[in-house]
């Protein structure tokens, strides 16, 4: 009798949470997807949601404000970036320590109208939720945490 | 991310971006980017060599179609490939 065997990898590698560490991440993603010999598309997708994801960390994530003798300095903005493969499904787990945001549950701004109406910006949370196939928040003690799936 | 341009005729201009779109790619040729789209009055941007792009180079594309539109002008996307058509 044979059963099924699940065999999960998982890296993890923390970050600044400032805008120049958002390449390196991507880029660490990148290979790891290349070593998995990953579809194109999915590497792809699984890339495009840590750069939106970190992005809005760097631009959006204003880092918590320190206590006691350090009151009004700011502890610097991190990011903790795990993949998990298993068989079935690819999770991106992105946690950072800035203020609570809710991606899950921001709504994607909607490109309608001509040029004299449309805006530039905006478009990361529609580029989240249209590239995942599963896409989960939680606060947590320090911050947010927030899981991206895609199934296999 | 490299941003090259060629003349095609006397009133389109052909930008042609290889490399990655990503915020690294955005910081090198936003500038020389929005200048040409800004200066020529018809640009063609040629995608086909765009590895990856991201919500930054969304952001740049349409940043440049409003501005060339808004002084006459017209911006139009060339081949971009099948992971970037999603957007």
């Amino acid at each position: 009798m044979t059963t099924d065997q699940h065999v999960h990898s998982e890296w993890r590698r923390d970050f600044s949470g400032a805008m120049t560490a958002v390449s390196g991440a991507v880029a660490w993603v990148g290979l790891i997807a290349s070593d998995l010999h990953l579809p194109e598309g999915q590497a792809y997708a699984i890339q495009v949601c840590l750069e939106e994801l970190m992005a809005n960390v760097a631009m959006h994530g204003r880092a918590p404000t320190a206590q006691g003798d350090q009151a009004g300095k700011t502890d610097p903005l991190k990011v903790s970036v795990s993949l998990n493969v298993s068989s079935e499904k690819i999770t991106l787990t992105v946690e950072d320590n800035g203020r609570p945001f809710d991606v899950s549950r921001a709504r994607p701004r909607r490109v309608e109208g001509g040029l004299d109406e449309v805006l530039p910006g905006g478009l990361g949370i529609g580029v989240i939720q249209s590239f995942a196939d599963s896409l989960k928040y939680s606060r947590t003690e320090t911050g947010n945490c927030v899981t991206v799936e895609f199934f296999r | 991310m490299e941003l090259t341009t060629a003349e095609i005729g006397r009133e389109i201009t052909k930008i042609t971006l290889s490399g990655r779109w990503d915020i690294d790619g955005a910081l090198k040729i936003d500038g020389p980017f929005m200048d040409i789209v800004k200066e020529k009055k018809f640009v063609a941007v040629d995608l086909s060599d765009v590895a990856f792009l991201a919500s930054l180079g969304m952001r740049r594309l349409v940043s440049g179609a409003k501005a060339s539109w808004e002084h006459g002008g017209r911006v139009v996307l060339l081949k971009p490939r099948k992971t970037s058509k999603k957007f």
